[in-house]
């Protein structure tokens, strides 16, 4: 069985594992572009999986991640569903970077503003965070309004790219 | 009946009301069991299954939304207190706990309010009295000086005249502010006007009241806090210090108890120091003086926190003082059981906060429920918090999670145990900051103590890069995605069917059932 994933880095990984009564082997793994020799087991036991130089990993799945805590260290690799292409159309959508409330809306449709200008200033957990033009560009959308509250990832402009 | 620990109180009480949320009312509820109280919680709507809730021998549903109508509604919560047959209210740390008007409303309500007098929240509240009052008292001040001028443009003057006998850098501060709010650093003269004018703008806004000091600033200090404890008959003991440098946008991180500076001799300079400020407010239970210590080692009064404190619980670690069960016991108007020859500092402790935030993207808050949350367990170590697992981490409230402390023999066994206990804490669905919690203790120059508040900002300055999951660890997911590991489950009952041993009571190796290698 295959799978893709990808970790914090925007690295794409790509195992391929056989499975025995002892649990389940490499048979190929890659890095991006790179393949990676393998000499290493895995096994399930219940919420964890153990791996043969003896550590355990604890794991879990919300959505498409999956969280993993390995030798006191936290990650989260997403699962890439075959056939998805996760890097689709999300160009020129400005969207929340946290859950908050919308403090202040700096531009107008149809505005012209430059990569670096302040768009929108908003609020979460007593932190401010401004939301930059990326790039310059011209605002298509306002897709939120002052007192708004949002959920990480709402997209909050959508900003045409000067070609 | 009067519980036993309070016979010949003056205030004797059995039911206490906890007007807070999360990890402190927690914290509160279990002193309450402790000492035999009967424990209220109230809460909003949207807390309604927290941990808190749960823990509380009654819970009251606090009406409306947002904190102005609930957690901070003083009226309400009074009046709660008073159909529930409620004889005291714990104000935990923030929302109302430095508020005097709701520290008044309840005694005049007929409740014990366990916290400081209100006239001793209100001195050291207003800084520029604050200031007054500590330089009467002789304790020493950050040097700096207040301005008392009405008019704006004579007041702009005469910060002006001021910043020059000062010196720069500078903070220009709001004389109500708090939390960072209405606080200007000047590090140019051609910048003092606008920097006053922002800051008195900004205080005027948040509290009403556009009053504005100088003080010098002190760059590279430390931020250390004297413990205090006094009871209702002018007994005063300090219960040493706690080291809190560690800052992000002030925002405390870590804390530790001792701190690696203080020598037997300035601990009990500044221990003096806070006890007489404690003093010169008539000050009544448990508060802290906070301190900066510059690198030449003199000391100037901050400012004073007239409630318990987040980091309360490294002193307790330290010094065997349960300081929660002591707000009772002063607030029920007993003397204290203690003298300062009986406080001694026994080991080492260190508190980290534990909070939903992206460390690698300038640490902004996260969300997400806490799919899997295993908090470290064995000798010193302690963890105060206010949620488990399942919970969902929702914008509406800070986002601390937990308070890790650890306890050891000395420093270098505390960071090891904290290494160590950091290393067994499992929080999977939400970001935290616990990778970089690791990072930091281990860092070489926290390591040899070298802390100031501007520690962070030193070494992380181009922010925190996360470690790229090993071969390992990308193995062990695609396993877990092959063997159809279930979302958000602690147990598979899949796996338990594939392995029938697991069924078995008797089965000695239900947990250690390692095979590899």
């Amino acid at each position: 069985m295959q799978n893709e994933f990808q970790d914090c880095n925007s690295e794409k990984w790509v195992v391929t594992l056989s499975s025995s009564a002892h649990g389940f082997t490499v048979e190929a793994m890659s890095r991006g572009a790179e393949n990676i020799a393998v000499d290493v087991r895995a096994e399930r036991k219940g919420s964890k999986i153990l791996l043969s130089d003896g550590t355990m990993a604890t794991l879990c799945k919300v959505g498409d991640d999956w969280w993993i805590h390995h030798s006191g260290r936290t990650h989260k690799l997403q699962l890439i569903e075959p056939g998805l292409d996760s890097s689709e159309d999300s160009e020129g959508s400005l969207v929340a970077p946290m859950p908050g409330t919308i403090l202040d809306v700096m531009v107008t449709r149809g505005e012209q503003v430059a990569a670096g200008q302040a768009l929108i200033l908003m609020e979460a957990m007593k932190m401010e965070h401004k939301v930059v033009a990326p790039t310059d560009g011209l605002i298509e959308a306002l897709l939120c309004s002052q007192g708004d509250r949002v959920e990480q990832g709402a997209v909050l402009i959508e900003l045409s790219g000067k070609e | 009946m009067v519980l036993d620990w309070m016979e010949g109180a003056e205030r004797p009480f059995s039911k206490v009301l906890v007007a807070n949320r999360g990890e402190i009312a927690c914290r509160i509820i279990r002193a309450c069991k402790e000492l035999g109280l009967n424990s209220v919680a109230v809460h909003a709507e949207d807390d309604k299954d927290s941990l808190f809730v749960e823990m509380a021998d009654e819970s009251i549903l606090l009406e409306g939304t947002g904190l102005a109508q609930t957690y901070l509604n003083g009226e309400q919560i009074i009046s709660i207190a008073l159909k529930n047959g409620v004889h005291a209210i714990h104000p935990g740390f923030g929302f109302l706990s430095e508020r005097s008007d709701f520290a008044n409303a309840v005694n005049s309500a007929g409740l014990v309010w366990v916290g400081p007098p209100a006239q001793a929240i209100d001195s050291m509240g207003d800084k520029m009295t604050a200031r007054r009052l500590m330089r009467q008292a002789g304790v020493p001040v950050i040097p700096g000086e207040e301005i008392n001028e009405s008019d704006p443009e004579k007041e702009l003057a005469a910060i002006h005249e001021a910043s020059q006998r000062i010196g720069l850098p500078l903070m220009i501060k709001a004389s109500a502010g708090g939390g960072g709010k209405g606080m200007r650093m000047v590090s140019e003269f051609s910048g003092v006007r606008g920097a006053a004018q922002a800051a008195r703008r900004e205080a005027e806004a948040a509290f009403g009241d556009g009053r504005v000091y100088i003080e010098k600033m002190l760059t590279s200090s430390r931020h250390i806090e004297i413990q205090i404890l006094a009871d209702s008959f002018s007994n005063v003991i300090h219960l040493g210090e706690r080291e809190c440098s560690v800052q992000r946008r002030h925002q405390k991180v870590l804390e530790e108890a001792p701190s690696p500076v203080v020598s037997e001799g300035l601990r009990a300079q500044m221990g003096a120091a806070a006890v007489n400020a404690a003093k010169a407010v008539f000050y009544e239970g448990a508060g802290t003086v906070e301190f900066l210590v510059t690198t030449h080692g003199t000391f100037h009064f901050l400012e004073m926190n007239t409630r318990i404190q987040v980091e309360h619980p490294i002193t307790e670690c330290v010094t065997g003082v349960d300081l929660v069960v002591e707000q009772f016991r002063i607030a029920a108007g007993l003397p204290l059981n203690r003298e300062q020859t009986d406080i001694s500092i026994n080991g080492h402790s260190i508190e980290v906060r534990i909070y939903a935030e992206s460390p690698a993207s300038g640490f902004l808050p996260a969300t997400g429920t806490l799919a899997r949350w295993q908090a470290p367990e064995g000798p010193g170590v302690r963890v105060d918090t206010g949620v488990r697992q399942g919970d969902e981490v929702t914008p509406s409230y800070d986002p601390m999670l937990a308070k890790l402390i650890v306890h050891a023999s000395d420093r270098n066994a505390a960071i090891r145990r904290m290494r160590r206990a950091l290393s067994e804490f499992v929080i999977l669905g939400t970001v935290t900051n616990v990778d970089f919690l690791q990072d930091l203790i281990q860092h070489p120059s926290f390591k040899a103590g070298r802390t100031s508040t501007d520690f962070i900002a030193e070494h992380w300055g181009n922010g925190w890069t996360e470690q790229a999951p090993s071969i390992d660890v990308v193995l062990a997911v695609a396993v877990a995605e092959a063997s159809g590991m279930q979302r958000n489950k602690t147990v598979s009952a899949s796996s338990e069917s594939l392995d029938p041993l697991r069924h078995d009571p008797s089965n000695p190796f239900l947990s250690i059932g390692k095979r590899f290698p």
